[in-house]
């Protein structure tokens, strides 16, 4: 963790130009650049702006934006609701369309459904996401006309209660199927191979030696056997996720912690990118954390 | 049951990697890949359409029907028609064209990324496998850690500060994309150096580089060289996410500097300014990706269909 806030703010800073060159244009005066830097001390030597961000990082404070003039934290803040909201309904949705897919391809090996299925993982594990989206924005939003196009409430309405739930929700509608495609393609494919080599050990065997029902060898003997690698990258498919969530925020003007990471990277907004690099990674890494103690409550053998 | 075996589909018996447990070589792993690679219809076809790519990156000027910048103002918004095959722009460019143009950029970031990957992937799993112990340990830890590293968000902190020529692209994918070429020729090398032909060179007084070079390596290249073919598809993605964010090479032509031209009009609904790229990309990725399905599945035929 220490080694992700040390490489971050290695790269940040080593950078060319400057947010001063960004404000104010290349044609400012010595002075004013000057200044500029010293009020936000940029004209400290490298390992003493890195110890003073490592001192306000563990008070908790992730530094000033340049470009909103406000607390990174309150900045990031603002935005991790839509991202928690269009991350989780995309996770859940997919998770729950792929796992019995997975299962259904793994179990009727080199049928025609198993065929159709995996090429369909492999094609959705190839889509660019943000061409999904903009297909999607194309056929549902715009010839069709089902849906808003982008952002994420109706701009000016004053619903409040439910219809504002219902608005908020037709405007998730698209961004949120755009990730679910992406992420099921890739939890399917995982969970058919998974299955695949769980299926061909003795123990299912013995199963149905013993003369159990197919479906109970496969979902209370196999699936579960097969679930600990999916865990795994579901865990992993949060870091996918936020990745995604970068390219549909962007087109579908979400706005959320993509969103800002597209923004803030055109203003040079340093402290912005460093707290939302730090979130992310943080995410990421409790997620893993997750993923390892999930692991030891389906799999007596794991212990910690 | 034979040790290790497992009983195949049609309840034959399958010995895991015989040909390892004779001693020898395994040389004869690869006997009959390019058979088996041919009945892979998808990915024998997807090799010959990248063939194709390939060709048309070389030659653009010969596929294309005009030239991709030129401009022509009372011909803006053509729909696809037969002069102009997907339509042009909003400011008369030909879209087609510019799909042909946009071939170079991709395959280019694709190759010259995983060159770089994959130089930095089989050292630092070389190094490992071969040698174990400590330094194993500590690369191992490092893979880790870029594992856990969202990679996106980097390569786009890196790209968004550093400028986004094309190098810089190629040469940040390859540096954030080795870890698990790194991982797969660990797993090889740990198995290969304890086999017998290994023990057999050393004790004819073989040293390190010459096992490592003559006796390993070559055996051990194969499924990186598969994984390689999954890491073209993913680099191309990557760099055309990134030229759709505004962080591609602007002197250049790209699919997802296209794509991201196109949102603008996207309320008006000109379809194939949007469609076509995003097609070109898609399909380019799926042969890298069907490719390295196909390899995989010639390479291990135990493992078919997995």
């Amino acid at each position: 963790m220490i080694f992700v806030v040390a490489l971050n703010f290695t790269i940040v800073h080593i950078a060319p130009g400057g947010p001063e060159a960004m404000l104010f244009g290349p044609r400012i005066s010595e002075d004013v650049r000057e200044r500029y830097r010293r009020s936000l001390g940029l004209d400290q030597p490298l390992y003493e702006q890195f110890i003073s961000y490592l001192k306000e990082l563990f008070a908790g404070n992730l530094g000033f934006s340049y470009q909103y003039d406000r607390a990174v934290t309150e900045v990031i803040g603002s935005r991790v609701w839509p991202t928690t909201l269009l991350i989780g309904t995309a996770l859940i949705l997919s998770t729950v369309i792929a796992i019995p897919l997975g299962v259904m391809s793994a179990t009727k090996q080199y049928s025609k459904t198993d065929h159709a299925l995996t090429f369909g993982g492999l094609a959705g594990i190839s889509f660019p996401i943000f061409w999904l989206g903009l297909l999607f924005q194309l056929m549902f939003a715009v010839y069709l006309d089902w849906t808003p196009v982008s952002g994420y409430s109706t701009v000016g309405s004053e619903a409040g209660g439910l219809a504002h739930y219902k608005d908020v929700f037709m405007h998730l509608l698209l961004p949120m199927l755009t990730l679910t495609v992406a992420n099921l393609a890739v939890i399917m494919r995982l969970t058919r191979s998974s299955m695949l080599e769980v299926l061909r050990q003795d123990f299912v065997l013995t199963a149905r030696a013993k003369g159990l029902s197919e479906r109970s060898v496969i979902y209370s003997h196999a699936l579960r056997n097969a679930l600990r690698p999916v865990i795994t990258i579901l865990a992993l498919s949060i870091g996918f996720l936020l990745t995604g969530a970068v390219l549909t925020e962007t087109v579908f003007a979400w706005p959320g912690l993509g969103r800002l990471a597209f923004e803030s990277i055109f203003i040079r907004d340093y402290p912005v990118l460093l707290g939302l690099f730090f979130i992310v990674a943080i995410m990421v890494i409790l997620a893993n954390l997750a993923a390892d103690v999930v692991y030891a409550l389906i799999d007596p053998r794991v212990k910690y | 049951m034979p040790d290790g075996a497992t009983i195949g589909e049609k309840g034959e018996f399958i010995v895991e990697e015989p040909f390892f447990e004779l001693g020898l070589e395994p040389t004869a792993r690869y006997a009959g890949f390019w058979e088996r690679f041919k009945q892979h219809r998808s990915a024998y076809m997807s090799l010959w359409f990248v063939m194709l790519l390939t060709v048309i990156a070389i030659i653009p000027g010969y596929f294309a029907s005009q030239d991709p910048t030129e401009m022509s103002f009372n011909e803006t918004f053509i729909p696809p028609c037969s002069e102009h095959i997907m339509g042009t722009d909003n400011v008369g460019r030909d879209v087609f064209s510019r799909v042909i143009y946009g071939v170079q950029v991709s395959l280019m970031v694709g190759f010259i990324a995983v060159v770089i990957s994959f130089a930095i992937g089989v050292s630092v799993g070389a190094l490992s496998g071969y040698y174990g112990g400590k330094l194993d340990k500590f690369l191992m830890a490092l893979t880790d850690v870029f594992l856990v590293i969202p990679g996106f968000f980097l390569i786009l902190l890196i790209i968004a500060i550093y400028g986004s020529s094309i190098y810089n692209v190629m040469i940040v994918i390859g540096l954030l994309s080795w870890m698990s070429t790194a991982r797969i020729v660990r797993a090889e090398f740990l198995t290969l150096r304890e086999m017998e032909f290994v023990e057999a060179a050393k004790s004819l007084g073989a040293g390190d580089s010459r096992i490592v070079f003559k006796h390993i390596l070559p055996n051990a290249l194969a499924p990186a060289i598969i994984n390689s073919s999954l890491l073209v598809a993913s680099a191309i993605l990557i760099e055309a996410g990134l030229s759709f964010l505004g962080l591609g090479d602007i002197n250049r032509i790209t699919w997802g500097q296209m794509l991201a031209y196109s949102q603008g009009f996207q309320l008006a609904g000109y379809w194939w300014m949007t469609f076509f790229p995003g097609l070109a990309i898609f399909a380019t990725v799926l042969a890298f990706n069907l490719i390295g399905d196909g390899l995989n599945d010639a390479f291990n035929p135990r493992l078919r269909g997995r």
